[in-house]
């Protein structure tokens, strides 16, 4: 019930936003909305992989090297002339060792997740920035993806929302997907229960190495039909995490509504657009929501301080 | 269930705590009083049963439902068994119905198909509990009913008791030992051992009492200098 207030204030703050934008920038609300709705979808993806990782008590920024770290390997691959399926399928191979490097370092070093997903992330990105200074900047290979394989990807793009949708189905409907958030609630609890925290900890990490992996190509493939830069998705990590925040769900593992979540993820999009629109400074609205955000982990902290007195 | 262990021995390094069990079969319909002192190790013991020791085991001889253990992990995993004790932590933020669901042993079916829930399904709750009620809003009596029940929905095998109403006012006890006597009679139940833990005498009689109507055998264990003995 309260999940579903948040979810309604969110969509009423939204809606209001949008107007106010429409009037100031002077443009089409219906127009402004579309555009919101495409682009706080696909952001959505990385916000739900965010939430699954941090529902499990951990948290995971590494998508600020994951998201051009995939784009880089598809103008690799496209460099060696694979086949556009053959280029999918080693990227999702990609994605799964990512994602299992994460769980087993996280697994052996519990409670440094945000300092493993940290060192992922710079890795990641070095990988990206050294790659491109030495090949695609210096005449070798465009960085750009190759048209047909922005046309076979724009084939698959309408069936792609099945992933995100199975995920949170099986998350509210089953007893497993039930179980999942229990352990990151309460691990004691679910120690007595025997429910064991490796493994849902494993399915967090790959159920988010796959959004973040298919959700890297949207953006990049679908979203900016084929462009990649070393920088590309910069951000996007810390706006995820704040997505998962404004949705009511807990830094310290446990509950998430997806919902809430895909509502939160069209504030803070709309939020940006709102910026760009009337004409505000890109770096204040980053300054403004990591301010927000390390307000309520202070308020989080306190609460937990509170509980155990 | 049938257990046996040979040379059981558990311990806690940090603190030298041992325990030495030197042989112990367990057998279906049978009930077990477990006495000892404070600190020496039967909720240990229990938790050993459960799965959940956090000590260190090792053993000679390892057999439960003729199968033979060499693992304590493996154990954990093949064993279905249920604990209560008075204190045992729920999920706070998910409701009685959820805490209720969680206790059962299916994995992955959707909610409305598992028929062991349709007697106490998601809306109804427990009796005087609805199933809505947020956990963290409820009394530690209530809590004792989601405990107790999440266990026996599981219907496990070996039920182990912990001081399960150390902390109840004598209505609640009651209805406790009526709902064991009432899961110890009913179909759910297949050729359970039942293992109580208590320092009152009270507890025992009820466990025994429940052990002579629905034809259990009963024995009493004690736990003397860090043994356990018959």
């Amino acid at each position: 019930m309260r999940d579903i207030k948040r979810s309604i204030y969110i969509a009423l703050i939204l809606s209001f936003g949008i107007f106010l934008v429409a009037v100031l920038a002077d443009s089409d609300p219906l127009k402004i909305f579309s555009h919101l709705v495409r682009e706080g979808v696909l952001f959505f993806w990385i916000a739900l992989a965010a939430a699954l990782v941090i529902a499990q008590g951990k948290i995971d920024i590494s998508y600020f090297g994951q998201i051009p770290f995939y784009g880089m390997s598809m103008l690799v691959l496209q460099n060696f002339d694979v086949e556009f399926v053959n280029s999918l399928l080693v990227l999702t191979l990609l994605t799964i060792m990512i994602a299992l490097i994460q769980w087993a370092l996280v697994c052996r070093l519990p409670g440094w997740s945000l300092i493993i997903s940290l060192s992922v992330g710079f890795t990641l990105s070095g990988i990206c920035i050294a790659t491109s200074n030495l090949f695609f900047y210096q005449g070798g290979i465009a960085s750009t993806i190759h048209p047909d394989w922005v046309s076979s990807w724009r084939e698959l793009a309408p069936y792609l929302p099945m992933i995100p949708l199975l995920i949170v189905v099986w998350l509210l409907t089953t007893l497993d997907g039930l179980r999942f958030l229990a352990v990151g609630e309460n691990s004691v609890a679910a120690n007595y229960l025997k429910l064991s925290k490796p493994k849902y900890l494993f399915l967090a990490y790959i159920m988010s190495g796959v959004l973040a992996g298919v959700g890297s190509l949207e953006l990049i493939i679908n979203f900016s039909s084929g462009g990649w830069s070393p920088k590309i998705g910069a951000g996007q990590e810390l706006l995820a995490v704040a997505a998962v925040v404004v949705s009511g769900g807990s830094l310290r593992g446990g509950r998430l509504n997806a919902i809430s979540l895909l509502m939160s993820c069209l504030l803070i999009v709309g939020s940006r657009t709102a910026a760009n629109r009337i004409g505000g400074d890109p770096e204040l609205f980053l300054l403004l929501m990591g301010t927000g955000l390390a307000i309520v982990v202070v308020l989080e902290a306190l609460k937990g301080t509170e509980v155990k007195r | 269930m049938e257990i046996l262990i040979e040379r059981l021995e558990l311990t806690y390094q940090s603190s030298g705590w041992k325990l030495s069990v030197p042989d112990l079969k367990l057998l279906p319909n049978c009930a077990l009083s477990l006495f000892g002192e404070n600190m020496s190790g039967k909720s240990s013991f229990l938790s050993f049963l459960h799965g959940i020791f956090s000590g260190s085991s090792s053993w000679d001889r390892f057999i439960a439902q003729n199968r033979r253990f060499s693992s304590y992990k493996f154990f954990r995993e093949g064993i279905n068994s249920g604990l209560i004790t008075q204190s045992d932590p729920l999920f706070e933020s998910f409701s009685v119905s959820e805490n209720l669901e969680l206790g059962t042993n299916r994995i992955s079916l959707p909610k409305s198909l598992i028929p062991f829930l349709g007697r106490h399904c998601r809306k109804t709750g427990l009796p005087g509990l609805p199933g809505e009620s947020p956990v963290c809003e409820l009394s530690s009596g209530a809590r004792a009913l989601v405990r107790s029940h999440r266990t026996f929905f599981n219907r496990p095998d070996l039920i182990l008791l912990d001081e399960p109403v150390s902390n109840l006012d004598t209505r609640r006890r009651e209805e406790f030992w009526s709902d064991l006597d009432e899961y110890s009679s009913s179909d759910e139940r297949v050729n359970s051992t039942i293992i109580l833990v208590s320092h009152y005498e009270q507890d025992h009689e009820r466990l025994r009492e429940i052990a002579r109507n629905r034809n259990l055998t009963h024995k009493s264990l004690s736990i003397v200098n860090g043994v356990l003995k018959r």
